[in-house]
């Protein structure tokens, strides 16, 4: 080959690399870019989604709503400052789905849940009833996973951007107000929410300190936090008592005529759930979840609070907070009675008793379903030694005296096990306490008006607030209060709520009827904290009481109990001396009222 | 010498570069048929091994067990021996209306059995949550893409799930009939449960390293947790192997043939050129190189030569065949490449080219410089002799292997074998007399073909590539309709039956019967198991149940009373196929020995049946029998549909929703079933094409090679005033009766050559009745005609005339 090739053939050699070197880079310019163009169409495609959330949810509570209305067309509208308010919130949660990792897909079917007929019928009436949000999620079918972070992540949510959604509402109201100057009725709307929202600013919005301490308590508890908001959600009422039934026994799902040893692999293997819960509240997290809750709960739990949904939450905070402390002892309680529920004898003799199934007349379900609860609760005794059960009451009734909201579960079950040992050998009237020394007529009544409160207070709360928006009567507003037991608690109200026409209460009649709830809420929970104080040591030696003398040898409650655990269950119903036996014999085990409870716990 | 030789090959560079390319193809084919049979293996393991992976163990539910395992606090992991345990919960789910599998792992153990390579997506996020991974072919089929979300159902019971990954199609994914979704246990627990819940239906062991697998699964089902359950071997290499084999015999012995071709191919190739190199010898001769020198140059060349097509053909064979088997089998299975086959086979191509390149030398040597320099050929009276022997030899094999029935598998080999020889041996003498008859034409182009066929030997060489190479080809596509006829024909049989599965061992079949359109509804074993003999042992496929008779138009070789009596008793007769007669001879009375769900007990042969049912290789049983035997009760009902099949099958999944049987026509459960079968016949027919495509691009090569000694004699015609096209037309008729020739002849061997392939396949233990589809065997030698008589066409013979040879 001469120079003159040589040289071409170098040349074109250096131009196909160099053509190389540029379509590579080239290529690699396309492909970040196409890599950029994609992850900008998803995050796109994700802030499509959740506007889509805002628009239905908006359109669902009203049909003239929808979503990012200009300040003009909601001057137009007749509950201008309702829309703002509920515009703000929903922008914020929305936000929070945005950010979270919950997949693109399900913010998209949560639109078209909320948008569906079912959906529509739900929203309309979530004001009343945020509780509605629950049917609402399982109809889009998120994981307990997925609640579990979004709880969180609006947990935060509320701390980081309350302020700011606060603030931004207040400017667009007083910027929506003077556009709707010239309609009364708007600006009143907007009026009041301007004063509800400047309520909440002053009482709801955290310091930077506050807001830190809150972040962090919420960090700490996060892990458990989301292992019991998964639980549950999915172990939820509906899953234990109807659906389940209808899954294993009734014929219609996968598990059609159910054996013995599938119901107790079933159960064994639902259990790892309450396993898995209890590992995951140790000392240190529950200490962290209560330390998170009572901090949510002290700063949110207000009237004042315009978020529906917000308040739900801190609602199921509160009811959290009552119980987390008896958590895991319940899931020791579970799982031994768990242990029971497996054996085979006992599975056989429940196949048996619903295979009667609708023939069964209700005093046979009664015997038997007290039968069922013997041979539960024997073997659950026989699992926890005495010292053991003891130390889980101490436990338990130690954090029940700091705070009223944690008392329920031990007043239950004290109240349970007196309630059999208080009506005597014939089933009088006459209301003989096991142990006198510490529970008389006036500590029943004290800790009945505790539960009673414990219950109905919220509820009370929440009607005045209805109230307020003329959704509730006075009568109404009357009779939750009544159901709070405030008399028993002395709290004697200065203001009285009567009207002079029920039909027309004047603004001095609202004012009055404030003064009345304000004092309510002023009072009360202190001094039923006080009494509960007071009671927690009484319950304590009384439950400890019980304990020690169903272990005592020869202790009769032991005796019945165990004498009851050996019955098999009647698939025909019993002679009637048999029935009267058994009254007795759930009287002496102190069944009786264990099994009132139960009764009116699980209806069916 | 080296420069004398580099000379040479660069004289002619085009001939140089045919060469080094044919032994190129010949390397890469000889190649493809030594590795053929090991990547069918490799294929059929990983998709029998698709959903069990690594693990050693299985206990899975059945029929009479429970249908959820227990896997709390599981005893198994106490158990010496027992490395990893890993539960699994797999259902059948409906999609809209379609079957799908799901199949769920405890969360971040989705990658313990088998990895998973995604091509979109995160493999990492598979099992979390609500998070399953799908194949492309699913993601394909419903649409679905990353992100997407989906509804599946079971009876009432519903659950959504988010595509987070779509995978290849390897690992689980190999048996993704029906499509697989791949997720978490919890998630998929909601087609069964209202709420979530690590309930499983399988679970999945790894022993440790040397570890007892046989004594393990006997520990393990003597556990009063797993007595009842199905507990076996994860893999059955035995049943793979024996799979493997069957699907591969009739390529390996079609292979055979092509090795053979392969080599003679490259020694043909060599010989086509030689005269000019007698002429170049001689000339050496004159100017005084000695007879080691002249050795010397032309070893150079072949040397060269050779290991220039034996590297490229290593490179070739490993690109084209890999490439093959991932286009067919499976795009993303890794198949290994045997260092030693491929060593093998360009060591054959290598050796067989050097040895060709030798026989030119040989002869000048034996002649003198002036014979070598006219190229005088001495006729030979070598093929005189060996044409009618190689005839004889065929005809008393082929006698042989149809009269003597012990030796007819031995023979079919061996006749096989001589049945090519002959044809390559005496296609040339046919080609001769074909010549000599067109030879008698009027037209001068007519004559000028023949008289040059029968003057040049490399139109001989030709015809006999060309025929040899046709029938391998008619072979090698004979061989794929007959493994694609013999494992699936049968199917169509079966288009009016539906399965039922997930069925408890005590459900009445008259409930299936009320079902309109419903003709019968008969409950079956439908297991696999093992039967043994004296000179055999395979796995079979079980039709258990005494009604088993009316699923299928059997024949009968045995009385049909006698068959009915029997199997309507309590003993254990078996009835088995003719096949077991043919093979091992297995005749009524016999006692054998059958193996099922790990016992084994003594069954009689009560009679002979005929049908290409799993190609012979089923057991007839009665239910009872086989629950006194073995304690295994029913676990399919087959339920026979009057006319619309699919409608009926409908028709069962909704009366029966509540019992979440599985409702499928068996058309499409066989879909399901020969899912890797079929990817290996996709292969077998590439495979053909290919080699076949090769067999021909080297035949094409070495004529337009061998035409090049012709340039002169051509030239001499044109001088002498022969047009360019009376000579091209002369071109034309030399292919096209070389086509002709070898369609002839082929297509008239062909038959034969096919009972001898299913006779030699009998080794194998494959019995088939004679099968020949003469439209195969028509297209692939009308084609292979066809484009090689257009050669002179194609290549534009007409513009390389030239009257002045250069």
């Amino acid at each position: 080959m001469n120079i003159n090739m040589k040289k071409l053939s170098k040349k074109v050699l250096y131009f196909i690399c160099a053509a190389l070197v540029l379509i590579l880079c080239a290529s690699l310019l396309f492909a970040c870019n196409t890599e950029k163009k994609r992850l900008e169409r998803e995050r796109q495609e994700r802030q499509k989604s959740a506007y889509s959330v805002e628009e239905a949810f908006l359109n669902g509570l009203d049909e003239d709503w929808t979503r990012n209305m200009r300040s003009g067309d909601i001057a137009l509208l007749d509950k201008a400052g309702d829309y703002i308010v509920v515009e703000g919130w929903t922008h914020t949660v929305c936000d929070v789905l945005v950010k979270s990792d919950l997949q693109t897909a399900k913010i998209k079917a949560l639109a078209e849940a909320i948008r569906s007929e079912s959906g529509k019928k739900l929203i309309a009436d979530f004001g009343a009833n945020a509780e509605l949000i629950l049917p609402l999620l399982k109809q889009v079918d998120l994981t307990p996973d997925d609640i579990s972070f979004l709880v969180y992540d609006m947990l935060c949510a509320l701390v980081k951007e309350g302020g700011s959604t606060l603030n931004g509402m207040l400017a667009r109201l007083n910027e929506v107000k003077a556009l709707a100057i010239s309609t009364p009725s708007t600006v009143a709307n907007i009026d009041a929410q301007i004063a509800s929202i400047n309520t909440a600013r002053s009482s709801l919005v955290p310091t930077a300190a506050e807001a830190e301490a809150m972040l962090d308590a919420f960090a700490d508890a996060k892990q458990p936090l989301e292992k019991l908001v998964s639980f549950a959600y999915n172990m939820s009422i509906n899953a234990i008592s109807d659906n389940m039934y209808d899954a294993i026994f009734a014929g219609n799902g996968a598990l059609t005529d159910i054996s013995q040893s599938e119901i107790a692999t079933l159960i064994s293997t639902l259990l790892v759930n309450v396993t898995e819960l209890k590992t995951s509240l140790d000392d240190s997290a529950v200490a962290s979840l209560n330390r998170a809750f009572s901090l949510v709960i002290d700063k949110f739990d207000s009237d004042d609070m315009p978020s529906s949904l917000y308040a739900q939450i801190v609602k199921y905070a509160k009811y959290a907070y009552m119980t987390v402390d008896v958590i895991p002892a319940l899931c020791d309680v579970v799982n031994a009675a768990g242990d029971v529920l497996t054996k085979d004898d006992f599975l056989a003799q429940i196949m048996s008793f619903i295979a009667v199934g609708e023939d069964m007349e209700d005093g046979m379900k009664e015997i038997n379903t007290s039968i069922i609860a013997a041979k539960v609760m024997l073997g659950v005794t026989e699992k926890f030694g005495e010292n053991e059960l003891c130390a889980i009451i101490e436990k338990i009734c130690a954090q029940a005296a700091t705070d009223h909201q944690k008392t329920s579960p031990v007043i239950l079950l004290d109240l349970a096990l007196n309630l059999s040992s208080a009506f005597g050998e014939s089933g009088d009237s006459d209301l003989q306490f096991a142990h006198p020394e510490h529970m008389t007529v006036d500590k029943v009544n004290k800790m009945i008006a505790t539960l009673f409160f414990n219950a109905n207070f919220e509820r009370f709360k929440e009607t005045y607030r209805n109230f307020g928006r003329g959704l509730a009567t006075l009568s109404q507003l009357r009779i939750a209060a009544e159901n709070c037991s405030f008399a028993t608690f002395d709290i004697i109200n200065p203001y009285s709520i009567a009207v002079a026409n029920p039909d027309y209460i004047s603004a001095e009649d609202l004012q009055r009827i404030k003064n009345w709830r304000d004092y309510y809420v002023s009072v009360a929970e202190s001094k039923v904290n006080e009494t509960v104080k007071e009671l927690s040591a009484d319950i304590r030696e009384d439950l400890t009481l019980f304990i020690r003398e169903f272990y005592a040898e020869g202790s009769a409650s032991g005796e019945a109990m165990r004498e009851m655990a050996g019955w098999s269950l009647f698939t025909q119903s019993p002679p009637e001396q048999e029935a009267d036996v058994w009254m007795d014999k759930m009287r002496q085990s102190n069944l009786m009222g264990i099994w009132v409870l139960l009764a009116i716990l699980f209806p069916n | 010498m080296w420069k004398l030789a580099w000379k040479n090959l660069k004289a002619k560079p085009l001939r140089s570069a045919a060469t080094a390319f044919a032994i190129a193809i010949a390397v890469a084919m000889i190649f493809a048929m030594l590795s053929f049979s090991p990547a069918v293996y490799d294929f059929i393991y990983a998709s029998q091994t698709a959903t069990s992976g690594n693990s050693d163990i299985v206990i899975s539910t059945n029929s009479t067990s429970d249908r959820i395992i227990n896997n709390v606090a599981s005893p198994l992991k106490s158990l010496d021996g027992v490395a990893n345990v890993c539960p699994s919960l797999t259902l059948y789910a409906l999609l809209g209306d379609e079957y799908v599998q799901v199949r769920g792992f405890e969360q971040g153990r989705a990658q313990e059995l088998q990895d998973i390579e995604v091509v979109a997506g995160n493999a990492q996020d598979i099992g979390v949550s609500d998070n399953v991974a799908i194949s492309q072919a699913a993601a394909k089929r419903f649409g679905l893409k990353v992100g997407d979300r989906v509804e599946l159902s079971l009876n009432d019971n519903k659950t959504s799930v988010i595509i987070c990954a779509v995978a290849k199609a390897s690992g689980y994914f190999l048996a993704d009939s029906p499509y697989l979704f791949l997720g978490r246990i919890n998630r998929f627990s909601k087609l069964i449960l209202p709420m979530e819940s690590p309930v499983c239906n399988e679970i999945y062991i790894k022993a440790e390293a040397g570890a007892d697998i046989d004594a393990l699964v006997a520990q393990i089902r003597s556990m009063p947790e797993y007595s009842a359950m199905l507990v076996r071997r994860a893999d059955d290499e035995g049943y793979i192997k024996e799979q493997a084999d069957s699907l591969s015999a009739p390529v390996v012995l079609s292979g055979a043939a092509v090795l053979a071709l392969g080599i003679a191919v490259v020694a043909l190739l060599f010989l086509s050129s030689e005269s000019e190199k007698l002429s170049l010898i001689s000339k050496y001769g004159v100017v005084g190189a000695t007879k080691k020198q002249i050795a010397g140059i032309f070893l150079i060349e072949g040397v060269t030569l050779a290991g220039i097509g034996a590297l490229v053909g290593s490179a070739l064979a490993v690109g084209i065949f890999v490439a093959i088997l991932k286009f067919t089998l499976s795009s993303s299975l890794v198949f290994g490449i045997s260092a030693w086959r491929l060593f093998a086979a360009a060591v054959i191509g290598f050796a067989a080219a050097v040895a060709s390149s030798a026989v030119p030398v040989v002869r000048s040597f034996k002649g003198t410089i002036r014979q070598n320099q006219i190229a005088v050929e001495k006729k030979s009276k070598l093929l005189k002799i060996l044409c009618p022997v190689m005839l004889a030899l065929a005809a008393v094999s082929v006698a042989i292997e149809f009269a003597v029935p012990s030796l007819t598998a031995v023979f079919g080999v061996i006749s096989l074998a001589l049945s090519l020889a002959a044809l390559g041996v005496c296609i040339s003498t046919v080609l001769r007399g074909s010549a000599k008859a067109v030879g008698k034409c009027a037209s001068p182009a007519a004559n000028v073909a023949a008289v040059n066929i029968l003057r040049d030997k490399n139109f001989s060489r030709a015809v006999t590539m060309l025929g040899v190479g046709m029938t391998v080809s008619m072979m090698l596509f004979m061989a794929w309709s007959l493994t694609k006829s013999v494992f699936s024909d049968y199917v169509s049989d079966f288009d009016k039956m539906i399965f039922v599965t997930n069925v408890r061992a005590d459900v009445d079949t008259g409930e299936f019967e009320a079902v309109e359109g419903v003709k019968s509804a008969v409950k079956i074993v439908w297991k696999q198991g093992e039967l043994s003999g004296a000179k055999f042992n395979k796995t079979m496929n079980l039709l258990g149940s005494r009604d088993a008779l009316s699923l299928v138009d059997f024949e009968f070789v045995t009385a049909r009373d006698t068959v009915d009596e029997l199997l309507a008793g309590d003993e254990p007769y078996v009835f088995l196929d003719v096949a077991l007669k043919e093979l091992y001879g297995v005749k009524t009375g016999d006692v054998l020995s059958f193996t099922l769900e790990g016992k084994t007990a003594e069954v009689t042969v009560g009679g002979i049946l005929k049908h290409r049912l799993f190609s012979g290789n089923y057991v007839v049983l009665s239910d009872v029998a086989i629950s006194r035997l073995y304690g295994v009760a029913p676990d399919t009902v087959v339920v026979t549909a009057e006319r619309d099949t699919a409608k009926v099958a409908d028709g069962l999944r909704a009366k029966f929703a509540d019992n979440n049987y599985y409702a499928v026509d068996v058309l499409t459960a066989y879909k399901w079933d020969m899912q890797s079968t079929d990817a290996v016949f996709d292969l077998i027919g590439t495979l053909a094409v290919v080699v076949s495509v090769f067999i021909f691009a080297i035949t094409v090569a070495a004529s337009l090679v061998g035409r090049n000694t012709a340039e002169k004699s051509r030239a001499a015609l044109l001088n002498a005033g022969m047009s360019k096209t009376s000579l091209l037309k002369a071109e034309i008729i030399e292919y096209c009766l070389i086509a002709a020739t070898s369609f002839v002849l082929s297509f008239a061997v062909s038959a034969l050559l096919t009972a001898c392939l299913i006779h030699a396949l009998r080794l194998f233990g494959l019995y088939f009745e004679f099968m020949y589809r003469a439209w195969v065997v028509a297209v692939v030698g009308i084609v292979m005609s066809a484009l090689y008589a257009l050669t002179p066409v194609a290549f534009n013979f007409k513009k390389s005339y030239n009257i002045r040879k250069r």
